[in-house]
């Protein structure tokens, strides 16, 4: 068994970003690269340089299946047999890769942050308080789940790889899941994936009037209000502004966190050039996140920020 | 209808980061799980894969009404495919009509567990779910993807699902559920064929190095400094 | 001999902590309790809620049939977090279903305690007057006279809990004057707050805010046959039983106050900095925190070793006093050292350990004063009587 096979992932026809931080995971290590997309999405794009070969596969579904998923990683892994496969650790590869691992007794990791040669890999332990570092022994094939971020997303196109269509496809009498159809998030406000101030806001912040007068802030400074799901969870804010795996990915020049503590799926969120966390708890994980950060009260900080811009 | 829920209970470390003395409860999402499954369930059953101290998370549910607990005793953490492994017996021997567990643990958050056991049970899965609702042999579920985009599914059961923390509001035991909970039936099968997924060969406390630079002084002073930061990083 | 919570009650411990992080936090006590003249109906139903109420009834009037033990490890969870407002839970608990439960007639646990359970019924208590709490017997001026189908009840009671609020009130009178030892001849009655001829007035206090302690007037109120409790002219009895589930009741929520200064405290030392470190690295600070958790440990014991006796039927008023005396006064002591350690901080209305620091004052005063329980003990020690 050699090399790496990477299943991209698509939403709608369009490949999402993860896709290309698993090749960025992929080009990391040794053995040719090959990458599985099923259903219809650019291919071309995942044709980077490194990439050995892009295998389409038709689904017989418009909409992403997690048994036909499986079925066509499993189909592809038995033809290709690559060491490792690298899935999204995302709500559709959590629908997915455990189940190929299971039923393929190959060695299996989720959630993973750091891949070596072997593999080995590493991942978060007691809530990610500590680190472990996992091996394989004894396992061909290895299944591995990276967490979103981890690694840099590389550039689409401008590789020099076969994109050929596979000639295996899952049955469709594998299918179990029927899609209904989708419900839009409803657009409230300013896009927060667009902003270049982030002015985040966690479970720290107490009630609805210190959620209004931090909006106040958030105006007197020129930042877009976004939050963790907790506050989405208490009504303070919509959820099309919140930050985290299962809400938006971030991008701003300065990502300015005020009571969040810093839980993996909302970081997941978060790709800023420089985070400032502020919380009352020294052992938020934020700080290990931040750039920078200060221990006190969000208030008191949020209250002295709006006379420095005016 | 017949609901099996899946549960375990979880470490919290506190600042000490040291394992043996680490505080054990039941998983969150497995609560929420576990209200799922007495929501739509007229039979539940609660499985456990653990040492002496899971016998918590059992009683628990117990407590909070479900009907039988099983019990597989292994002591020491597993991997999400070895836990599977000793589950997929049980499910298969229960034939239940639905099978829910956590979306994840809040320890390990591998949210692995359920999708594996849903395989090697041969019940049709889906992972996250935020909603379900079970009518004709068929259950509705709604899950969340990411960019808050939502998709309504229908699977035909059996099934399994892992669900999210929004999906309701668990209930709390009380203590009349307690004390029935001591004398409901609780099976004890001793684990045997561990088979790994993957194996540990260290846990580290992560290097501290790398982290914020932090800011003191008054909250007039950390505001100054904040502002600094950000002109001097955002353009306009 | 095992020092350990049974399974039952560990869960039972754990659920309610789980309740009360999430139902009833400090924050919310903390805002509860700045509305000293509001009594927090909200805070009621929450208890009704999750069948607090109800829970030393026994199952078969509606209750969920817990034990003393019970009662003193939801007493010490809630008061981790509401302080004083426990008492909203509390007084019922031991004015209501322990005394009815206790002593009433089938008649009376078929009335009233299924609706205790389903929080229909507030209860209040009635001893201490004006002329003397701890010299009740002394004291006792409120006089019960027979009349035809019940009692007339006048005098003026002072220190009532919650009789503002209350629909009954556990009343203490002195029925019969031709007595040869004063503790004969009074009686206990259910009297109805809101009767004719009952005059409430709310006292302002220094904490135990917003449960509004009282003076009641009474005059003339009429208590039928059917509301005496016990038997009329032996309430003194029956008192002592009651007495003791309240002292250690009091002792498990100086229990809960030193869990909450504990735990304020140790979050803050980890925080705080000064002199560039962290203030919890401080021998001084760190001498501090470890007294206050000798100090709850200590209390802890004392106060499980008197409610096991209780819940064995074993006579305990040693036990319970003792429990009472050494719970609250390391919680004084404890809140006072929280204070110390909390610094500015500590003084300031938006944190809880001056919450902590002015509900516990009250109980080296009361139910009754530590200096006449110390009185008591030195009796059941074996010297003379010394009052």
């Amino acid at each position: 068994m050699s090399g790496v096979l990477v299943v991209a992932e698509a939403r709608r026809g369009e490949l999402r970003e993860v896709s290309f931080e698993l090749l960025g995971a992929a080009a990391t290590l040794s053995g040719p690269v090959r990458v599985l997309l099923v259903g219809d999405a650019p291919a071309d794009a995942l044709n980077v340089p490194g990439v050995e070969e892009v295998l389409t596969v038709a689904s017989p579904r418009e909409h992403f299946e997690p048994h036909l998923q499986a079925e066509a990683v499993k189909q592809a892994i038995a033809r290709l047999q690559p060491a490792v496969v690298l899935a999204p650790h995302s709500l559709d590869g959590l629908s997915y890769a455990a189940a190929v691992a299971a039923e393929l007794d190959l060695g299996f990791a989720s959630d993973v942050i750091a891949i070596e040669d072997g593999p080995a890999v590493t991942r978060g332990a007691y809530a990610h308080r500590l680190v472990a570092r996992l091996e394989f022994p004894g396992k061909a094939t290895t299944v591995l789940t990276v967490r979103p971020g981890a690694y840099e997303a590389v550039a689409p196109g401008g590789g020099s790889a076969r994109v050929t269509p596979a000639d295996f496809a899952p049955d469709e009498s594998l299918a179990a899941v029927e899609h209904l159809g989708y419900v839009e998030p409803e657009i409230a406000g300013e896009d927060i994936t667009a902003a270049n101030l982030v002015l985040a806001l966690g479970r720290g912040v107490p009630d609805a009037d210190t959620f209004a007068e931090l909006e106040g802030v958030a105006e007197a400074i020129n930042a877009t209000v976004a939050a963790s799901r907790p506050l989405v969870d208490a009504g303070f804010v919509s959820a099309t502004r919140q930050v985290g795996q299962s809400g938006r990915t971030v991008k701003p020049k300065v990502y300015l966190a005020l009571g969040i503590s810093g839980a993996v799926q909302h970081l997941a969120g978060v790709r800023a050039g420089t985070v400032i966390a502020v919380n009352t708890d020294p052992a938020a994980p934020i700080f290990q996140a931040a750039d920078y950060g200060a221990v006190a009260d969000l208030r008191e900080v949020a209250r002295e920020l709006p006379q420095h811009f005016r | 209808m017949k609901v099996l829920v899946t549960v375990k209970q979880v470490a919290t470390l506190d600042d000490r980061l040291d394992v043996e003395r680490a505080e054990w409860d039941l998983n969150s999402w497995d609560a929420h799980a576990a209200e799922a499954a007495l929501e739509l369930g007229d039979e539940v059953v609660a499985v456990t894969v653990g040492g002496e101290q899971a016998r918590e998370a059992l009683l628990t549910v117990l407590a909070m009404g479900a009907d039988r607990a099983v019990h597989i005793t292994h002591d020491g953490p597993l991997d999400p495919l070895a836990t599977a492994r000793l589950l997929a017996p049980v499910v298969q021997r229960e034939a239940p009509d639905l099978v829910l567990c956590g979306a994840h643990s809040a320890d390990a958050l591998n949210g692995a567990t359920g999708v594996a056991l849903a395989a090697l049970a041969g019940l049709p899965r889906m992972a996250a779910v935020k909603a379900i609702e079970v009518a004709d042999g068929a259950a509705t579920v709604v899950r969340e993807v990411e960019g808050g985009l939502v998709e309504r599914l229908r699977v035909k059961l059996p099934a399994l699902f892992t669900v999210q923390a929004n999906i309701n509001e668990p209930r709390y035991a009380t203590l009349r559920g307690i004390r029935k909970a001591a004398s409901k039936p609780l099976e004890v099968i001793a684990a045997e064929d561990i088979r790994p997924g993957a194996h540990v060969v260290a846990t580290t406390v992560p290097p501290k190095g790398e982290g914020a630079e932090m800011l003191t002084g008054s909250a007039g002073e950390v505001a100054a400094r904040i502002a600094t930061i950000i002109k001097s990083k955002v353009a306009g | 001999m095992d020092f350990e919570l049974s399974e039952e009650l560990r869960l039972f411990q754990r659920q309610v902590r789980k309740w009360v992080d999430k139902e009833t936090p400090k924050d919310y006590a903390r805002e509860l309790e700045r509305h000293e003249h509001d009594y927090p109906f909200e805070l009621w139903d929450k208890f009704t809620e999750a069948g607090y109420h109800g829970l030393t009834v026994p199952e078969e009037y509606g209750g969920e049939g817990g034990d003393v033990l019970t009662q003193m490890v939801l007493a010490r969870e809630l008061c981790r977090s509401l302080g004083g407002l426990s008492w909203v839970w509390g007084l019922t608990s031991f004015a209501g279903s322990k005394s009815v439960g206790l002593y009433g007639t089938d008649e009376q646990k078929e009335r009233l305690l299924p609706r205790i359970a389903n929080g229909e019924l507030r209860f209040s208590i009635g001893f201490t007057e004006p002329d003397g709490g701890t010299d009740v017997l002394g004291a006792l001026k409120t006089r019960g006279e027979k009349v035809d189908g019940g009692w007339r009840i006048s005098g003026t009671k002072v220190w009532c809990s919650s009789a503002h609020v209350a629909d009954y009130i556990l009343l203490l009178a002195r029925t019969d004057d031709d007595v040869a030892k004063r503790h004969q001849g009074v009686s206990l009655f259910l009297l109805d707050a809101k009767a004719e001829g009952v005059e409430i007035t709310e006292l302002r206090k220094l904490g135990m805010r917003a449960i509004g302690s009282c003076q009641v007037n009474l005059r003339d109120v009429f208590v039928p046959d059917a509301d005496v409790l016990g038997e009329p002219g032996k309430a003194w009895y029956m008192l002592l039983p009651t007495l003791n589930n309240e002292r250690m009741m009091v002792g498990a929520f100086c229990c809960g106050i030193l869990d909450g200064v504990l735990e304020d405290a140790l979050e803050y030392v980890k925080q705080r900095r000064a002199f560039g470190r962290a203030i919890g690295e401080f021998q001084t600070i760190q001498g501090y925190i470890t007294e206050i958790a000798l100090m709850r440990d200590q209390a802890e014991l004392m106060v499980y070793r008197a409610a096991n006796l209780l819940n064995a039927g074993k006579p305990c008023h040693l036990e319970a006093s003792m429990a009472k005396v050494v719970a609250s006064e390391y919680a004084v002591k404890a809140a006072d050292l929280g204070i110390s350690i909390l610094g500015g901080m500590g003084y300031s209305a938006d944190t809880d350990m001056q919450r902590y620091w002015r509900d516990a004052r009250l109980w080296k005063i009361g139910p009754i004063t530590n200096e006449m329980a110390r009185n008591a003990i030195a009796e059941q020690l074996g010297l003379p009587r010394s009052f």
